[in-house]
């Protein structure tokens, strides 16, 4: 039983649907180290984080505008 | 925080609550529950997980099913795949509810029986419908089954009368619109919203939905509908009549905890909790649109039909399962989706006393709602950026209350 998906290997990387976002802001909320809301009140991704910092974004979205890539 | 944060407990359901859980259900598979199972094994829980689901699909985004899945833009999304429970060892039974709950066992509609330590109780709701408006074919939306009985009703006709101008009902408003039908829309306030974001908001979302090209007819009820040569008539409390190839009935939803009325747990327009998901029956938690719980921000008990919440919501009722001593404090928040317009709310809309509003030529506007000069929400049309604002000015306000 694994507790997060298994990335593919190498550095972990997400991307963001802007037209999907409604800057709910909890991806920053669990992955500050990832994510950061922009002056548009958008999600962005900083790089970095590891896999389960981008699950956790990507699970805690809302509108599911956050994949990995 | 106050006395209310906090069920009294009996010694003997202190020590049912202090127990080790070794098997958990989950009663209701809408993003609650599902959020709940996970946050389970996320936070390391070993043993028994099951989750149980009246509809028969895997569980599904649900605020899809009056936007983009009766525009056709896209269809059923899945929380997860079938993989990420079984990698889980989640064990999902889908297509049965939960039909009375004893100490300690659930029974199923199937006629089984499941035994638990803790149960979380995320039944969400049903759609309401007035018996006045229960005509044969008149539609309401909650399920998936509903969303692809309406988008095949939104195929074949040609005017949709919507009662109710909610979200959900401006929701559908605007994907029919957006498919072409001729749409007259009935909602019982003055003006739209009247209720939750004051006259002035509602009078801009009114011509911005008349903009849409939906007929807005305020200030009236649906009193009956009657169906004659396969068109309805709905009568209306103003004496008009207006009429339609089909009627959806968005006015609402009734949390779902009827099969909880034998049982010790407490309802009151939803499932009394306290700030730790706790209902007044040991070893029972209850989380999503069919729970009332005790916010210990605001002090009082709410509750709310929003997805995001009741997504925190379960993950929450997951952590006091397992028994983390962490109240549930939301900052709640909604968004809809009208016509390529995004309306965003971060706050509480109930109870303030005064509202700031900026309107932006050509982009949308924002309002903030405040309660003795203290921000207390902010809606926003187009406007994301006055969303985030407001909802850092909340957060500090939370942590320093929380603290």
């Amino acid at each position: 039983m694994s507790s997060e998906h298994n990335g593919s290997v190498g550095q972990p990387s997400a991307a963001v649907d802007r037209d999907a976002c409604i800057g709910s802001g909890n991806c920053v909320e669990v992955a500050p180290n990832a994510f950061v809301l922009d002056d548009d009140g958008m999600a962005n991704y900083l790089g970095g984080g590891n896999d389960s910092d981008i699950n956790a974004a990507s699970s805690s979205c809302p509108v599911a505008a956050i994949s990995r890539s | 925080m106050g006395s209310r944060d906090r069920m009294e407990l009996t010694a003997a359901s202190e020590r049912a609550w202090a127990s080790r859980p070794r098997r958990i259900v989950v009663a209701g598979a809408g993003v609650a529950g599902v959020r709940c199972a996970f946050e389970l094994r996320r936070r390391g829980f070993d043993g028994a997980v099951t989750i149980i689901g009246e509809e028969p699909e895997l569980p599904y985004d649900r605020t899809l099913l009056s936007t983009e899945l009766l525009t056709a833009k896209r269809e059923l999304r899945y929380l997860h795949s079938a993989e990420d429970y079984a990698d889980r060892d989640i064990d999902l039974r889908l297509g049965v509810r939960a039909t009375r709950l004893a100490p300690g066992e659930v029974e199923l509609s199937d006629g089984s029986r499941l035994t638990y330590d803790r149960l979380v109780v995320c039944t969400g709701g049903r759609a309401s419908m007035p018996s006045p408006l229960s005509e044969n074919g008149v539609i309401t939306l909650r399920t998936a089954a509903d969303a692809w009985r309406l988008r095949d009703v939104l195929t074949r006709c040609e005017r949709l009368v919507v009662i109710g101008g909610g979200f959900i009902g401006s929701e559908i408003a605007s994907a029919a619109r957006e498919r072409g039908l001729s749409v007259v829309m009935v909602e019982r306030d003055d003006t739209p919203f009247e209720s939750i974001l004051g006259t002035d908001v509602g009078k801009l979302i009114r011509s911005l939905q008349e903009s849409f090209g939906i007929e807005v007819r305020c200030g009236t009820t649906a009193r009956g509908i009657q169906k004659i040569d396969g068109e309805y008539h709905v009568r209306l409390g103003d004496g008009d009549t207006c009429a339609g190839d089909a009627v959806v009935v968005s006015v609402g939803m009734m949390p779902e905890n009827t099969w909880l009325s034998t049982s010790d747990v407490q309802t009151a327009d939803g499932i009394v909790t306290d700030a730790y998901c706790r209902t007044t029956m040991p070893g029972v938690l209850a989380a999503g649109d069919c729970a009332r719980w005790h916010h210990p921000v605001y002090g009082t008990d709410l509750r709310f039909e929003h997805w995001d919440t009741a997504a925190k919501h379960g993950a929450a009722a997951g952590r006091c399962a397992l028994g983390v001593a962490e109240p549930f404090a939301p900052i709640p928040m909604f968004w809809s989706e009208q016509n390529g317009s995004k309306f965003q709310c971060v706050g509480r809309l109930t109870g303030w006393n005064e509202v700031r509003l900026e309107q932006r030529p050509g982009a949308g506007f924002v309002a903030h709602y405040f309660r003795d000069g203290m921000i207390s929400a902010t809606f926003a049309v187009d406007q994301p950026e006055e969303i985030a604002r407001t909802r850092t000015r909340l957060r500090e306000h939370f942590e320093e209350l929380l603290t």
